[in-house]
């Protein structure tokens, strides 16, 4: 946790909590302890400003590990009920992301079991990313550029929704969430060593599917 | 990029795991975002998801044909309930129905021995025939084998193993299932199955008591060491010893030392990752 020259605390701040293997998904904001305190009485302000600090975040991990949007909506929609319904004990006090990756893991996890037949259909591509549509409109990324970063993105996605949930998990949340090992096993509930073996794992997977997918 | 964790990545892996941490976050449908937003603001999301949950439909006579004269409705009914009832049977007997060992997998080229008599691995048939609740295993130093209850738990036992298997499971017989290694190496996975149920181990230093994990259990002449890889269990050299042993942690308890708490040690640790390797997808 970070302490601000006022001497309040500020959440969010990566610092010294940043793994090595910070990966894409970030939040560009920090929440206070005060606002946090404030969830806890369910402030709607408070509560909105949590929201924008999480939303994103919880969007873009679950929408990587299930594999498709529209059905990661139905998840994401049960992280906030979820979240929602735990505001009373928020920890003002401590970072809530690595909360918030809980429980989108968690309710990812009870989509898998209730779903057993994998991930679904790919009907609606992760990358027509609005962000992406919108610098192209703007003029801030070379079109050409743009299209190859979203096609060389789709890729990976159709590589990681081949791998098994575990391993894509793991995967994911290193390298695309930015969680460390011993953060990961807390979060999965197995063993720092088994994550670092699932881990090396799905990297071997991932580059072989990615070479077959380049053939 | 480097990592001190992973030093030893082939250029592929690399590649990998470059490209992943160069995916883009993926932007909601603004619609959607706006209204959960709200719902989140307002507390509606709790609200109605208790709506929700009080609003599930419930079976209701309505569904009987109501266009069909009063006898045949009647009968129509009578058969409805006599079905019901026949299927609630079956289910309630089904479920009442202990589980049995049942024999999942045989590997090597050794023996083992139930109850006293010596089969050749080979002979499948009359292993899985021999297997009983409550049945005492020696196995030699070639042989590995594994056995279920269902879909609720799974044992593997390892070459040089001498070890009793719990009795029938479930139904009459009740949902604590007890069983004992006395040499050699035990590893359990729990399955969907395993729902308020419970596996007592025994060892000659101690027990543990299984409540949903994956664990291993190694018995020798100098003690007992139980490595937790998934979930949690309770180790202790008797009732009152009992502590909680999380994952990647494991309980040693030596024959004439005190018990300690220890990282997992690496041979049990790789023999783990071989067996969740081989029942990823269930047993």
């Amino acid at each position: 946790m970070m302490k601000r020259d006022d001497g309040k605390s500020e959440m969010g701040a990566r610092g010294k909590e940043q793994s090595p293997a910070s990966g894409p998904v970030r939040s560009g904001e920090s929440i206070s302890r005060e606002t946090l305190l404030a969830v806890q009485t369910g402030d709607p302000g408070a509560l909105g400003e949590l929201f924008e600090f999480a939303f994103d975040r919880v969007f873009s991990l679950a929408s990587r590990l299930i594999g498709n949007p529209v059905t990661a909506q139905d998840v994401v929609q049960d992280v906030f009920l979820k979240v929602h319904r735990s505001i009373g004990s928020i920890d003002p006090d401590r970072d809530p992301r690595p909360w918030l990756t809980t429980i989108t893991y968690n309710a990812c996890r009870d989509h898998w079991r209730s779903q057993k037949a994998g991930v679904a259909g790919r009907s609606i591509s992760l990358d027509e990313n609005p962000a992406v549509a919108e610098s192209l409109r703007d003029g801030g990324v070379d079109p050409g550029e743009a299209l190859e970063q979203k096609e060389q993105a789709s890729h990976v996605q159709d590589a990681l929704n081949q791998l098994p949930e575990d391993l894509r998990a793991v995967v994911l949340l290193r390298d695309y969430d930015g969680r460390k090992h011993e953060e990961i096993a807390e979060i999965v509930g197995v063993s720092g060593q088994a994550v670092r073996k699932r881990y090396s794992r799905a990297l071997t997977r991932l580059g072989e599917i990615l070479k077959e997918m380049e053939r | 990029m480097t990592d001190s964790e992973h030093p030893d990545l082939t250029p592929e892996e690399e590649r990998a795991r470059e490209r992943l941490r160069a995916l883009s976050p993926v932007g909601a449908d603004p619609a959607f975002r706006a209204e959960l937003r709200e719902q989140f603001v307002s507390g509606r999301i709790d609200r109605e998801a208790g709506e929700k949950a009080a609003a599930e439909p419930r079976p209701t006579a309505k569904s009987v044909d109501r266009g069909k004269p009063n006898l045949l409705r009647r009968r129509g009914r009578l058969l409805a309930v006599a079905v019901a009832a026949g299927l609630l049977a079956l289910v309630i007997w089904r479920s009442d129905r202990p589980l049995h060992p049942e024999l999942v997998d045989l590997t090597g080229t050794g023996t083992v021995a139930v109850n006293g008599e010596v089969f050749d691995l080979a002979d499948r048939v009359s292993i899985s025939r021999a297997l009983k609740g409550g049945a005492t295993l020696v196995l030699s130093d070639d042989a590995t084998l594994d056995v279920r209850y269902g879909a609720t738990f799974l044992l593997q036992y390892d070459p040089n193993t001498r070890a009793t298997l719990p009795g029938p499971f479930g139904g009459k017989e009740g949902r604590d299932a007890r069983a004992r290694v006395d040499v050699g190496e035990l590893r359990v996975l729990t399955g969907p199955d395993f729902v308020a149920s419970t596996i007592r181990i025994d060892s000659p230093e101690g027990l543990i008591r299984v409540t949903g994990t994956m664990i291993s259990i190694w018995c020798d002449d100098t003690g007992t060491c139980v490595c937790v890889h998934e979930g949690t269990a309770s180790v202790g050299v008797d009732e009152e010893d009992m502590e909680s042993v999380p994952a990647g942690r494991r309980k040693v308890m030596p024959k004439d030392k005190e018990p300690f708490l220890d990282d997992i040690a690496p041979p049990h640790f790789e023999h783990l990752l071989l067996f969740e390797e081989k029942y990823k997808n269930g047993f």
